[in-house]
């Protein structure tokens, strides 16, 4: 009988860009069991709730991550709006939907790097990363800001962003699309790619659905779970949606899902935009409005998964609690699952293609 | 869109409730604690795919309470649970998977249950705020009951104060009647008989106010015969 023997991994780790650490029980080269601990970057964001007042506190929302930043700023606003009863216009809608979409291809663009780079694949790594640069460019010229957009306030937008701003977005995007599949033709026809993410990190249909687990790595197991299914926001104005599945269950389904819903994101933008209403971007509620006694909790679509914003208000101006459960989180346990009985080799690329975000996961 | 629900469920049926939603084919979304005023609170949320609603059940823990983990039944809690009890010092048993209290590696015992000042002012304004209310509330009524019944006090003296009259004119009808039947009204007395019964008045008065009435008397007199 072979010995077991645990093997640490992370915090610090050439294919981790946040600490996670990991006890690897292994046989041989055979994982047996994987134990996650996390908390090397826990800040104690949600705690800010109790020092800032619900407007500032879109702007903590914000950094509780740099790439799902964007969206953050937005569950907040929207599950505070929902506390306070605050309807805003359907442009706001229109616009945080188009800023999602985009945060989501440049999650998605980024992620890609880190793939690539993870097999040592580093010229696709660097076109990935070039191409995600465009979105970071659009955020700038839209929003001010690169990565912490501060545009989302709560009760609508800080500014507007134009028409024509957006139709200009649109054909930069038209750009985008064809130097995106050309990278990502590349990257899913590659036989080297192929052999290590193909058949690797298996989580079956029941598995999935038994570990409750969300995103692109739900999706990949066939599970058909979108919040923006449900229509919230602008997406119920969309003509078509159906959530991009795969049914092989494995690393390379994952990456399937994630690069097709590239492709997705870049139609439900120009769509949007062709559909945008003009009935003004809202703005902050009075001074003397406060988040009555009472919760509420918006449930979106990230680029990693579903996230879950939940508010407790207490009559002041300061809420009793922010609550904010990442997709990372909940899918832990999927995590957990993939990782047993595979080859110790293999351990990087299925976490890279759970696309793990710490720093959202702790707060 | 999604609908949501909360529903507030007791510490001993929470097992129950939760196998019956796993049954009914439940996901599971979240687990989080809070610390509002007066002790800790569980919101376990829930997600009916056929149905799009998202349910939480709202659990009050009593002091010192030991709530039964769902890590049996809904694996991926396991997070939330260890997070649960590193920040609030939830007390969990029979976990799957049991960090020992260092999920988080934290500087501070349950630091989620610390008030800070700020949170704390802002309650404290709150209560006053509320109190303030309360009471000027409660004067405002106590002041409608008070003028309330003043109105009616009022409305009765009045009403017995006219039952009162039409006694008296009841009771006066028939000895005017006698008097008619009598003949004239009593005579006015005379200018002399007053002046008499104004002597009498003067001569039992102080001799020094006497005089003045005196004089003030002859005075009147005088100014009436010009």
């Amino acid at each position: 009988m072979a010995t077991r023997t645990v093997i640490p991994f992370g915090p610090q780790h050439p294919v981790l860009p946040e600490p996670v650490h990991l006890d690897l029980v292994v046989e041989d080269e055979h994982v047996v069991e994987a134990i996650p601990q996390i908390g090397f970057v826990h800040r104690g964001l949600e705690k800010l709730v109790q020092k800032r007042d619900y407007n500032q506190f879109v702007y903590v929302a914000e950094r509780v991550c740099g790439i799902c930043s964007f969206g953050h700023g937005y569950g907040y606003a929207a599950a505070t709006e929902k506390l306070l009863g605050i309807e805003v216009p359907r442009r706001v809608d229109y616009l945080r939907a188009i800023l999602e979409e985009l945060s989501r291809i440049h999650s998605h663009l980024l992620w890609l790097g880190l793939l690539a780079d993870g097999f040592g694949f580093e010229s696709l790594f660097n076109h990935c990363w070039r191409l995600r640069e465009t979105i970071l460019d659009i955020f700038q010229r839209t929003c001010g800001g690169r990565i912490i957009l501060s545009i989302v306030i709560v009760g609508g937008m800080a500014h507007d962003i134009d028409d024509a701003m957006l139709r200009d977005v649109c054909e930069e995007l038209d750009g985008l699309r064809r130097e995106y599949k050309i990278i990502v033709d590349t990257m899913l026809n590659d036989d080297s790619v192929r052999s290590r993410l193909c058949g690797v990190g298996y989580i079956s249909f029941e598995d999935a659905l038994e570990l409750s687990m969300v995103g692109p790595f739900a999706k990949g197991s066939g599970i058909e779970h979108d919040m923006r299914s449900t229509g919230f926001g602008a997406y119920g104005d969309l003509e078509h949606f159906e959530p991009i599945i795969s049914t092989e269950c494995d690393c390379y389904a994952r990456c399937k899902v994630r690069c097709e819903e590239v492709y997705q994101a870049i139609d439900i933008i120009k769509e949007l935009v062709a559909k945008i209403p003009h009935d003004g971007i809202g703005g902050k509620p009075g001074p003397k409005v406060v988040p009555p006694e009472g919760r509420a909790h918006v449930l979106i679509e990230q680029p990693r998964g579903e996230a879950f914003y939940y508010v407790r208000g207490n009559g002041t101006k300061y809420l009793d609690r922010f609550r904010l459960r990442t997709p990372t989180s909940q899918n832990l346990a999927g995590m957990v699952r993939a990782l047993q009985g595979v080859d110790l080799a293999d351990v990087p690329m299925i976490i890279l293609t759970i696309d793990p975000c710490i720093s959202c996961t702790e707060r | 869109m999604y609908t949501t629900e909360f529903v507030d469920a007791p510490l001993g049926d929470l097992l129950t409730r939760v196998q019956t939603l796993k049954h009914e084919g439940m996901r599971f979304i979240q687990l989080c604690a809070e610390f509002p005023e007066g002790g800790i609170d569980l919101v376990y949320t829930f997600y009916d795919e056929t149905r799009d609603n998202a349910l939480n059940l709202c659990v009050s823990l009593p002091e010192n309470a030991e709530v039964p983990s769902i890590q049996g039944l809904y694996f991926a809690a396991f997070s939330y649970e260890n997070e649960a009890h590193d920040l609030f010092g939830v007390n969990f048993i029979n976990m799957k998977l049991d960090f020992g209290g260092h999920f988080f590696n934290l500087a501070e015992t349950s630091p989620m249950t610390v008030i800070t000042p700020e949170m704390k002012a802002e309650r404290e304004k709150a209560a006053k705020l509320r109190a303030a209310k309360a009471a000027k509330e409660a004067k405002a009524a106590r002041e409608a009951a008070e003028a309330a019944s003043a109105e009616r006090a009022l409305t009765e003296d009045r009403a017995a104060a006219d039952a009162k009259a039409v006694a008296a004119v009841d009771a006066m009808a028939p000895k005017a009647a006698s008097d008619a039947s009598e003949g004239a009204p009593a005579p006015k007395p005379t200018a002399a008989e007053r002046a008499a019964k104004m002597e009498a008045k003067l001569a039992a008065m102080d001799p020094e106010k006497a005089a003045k009435v005196r004089a003030a008397l002859e005075a009147r007199a005088k100014k009436e015969g010009e």
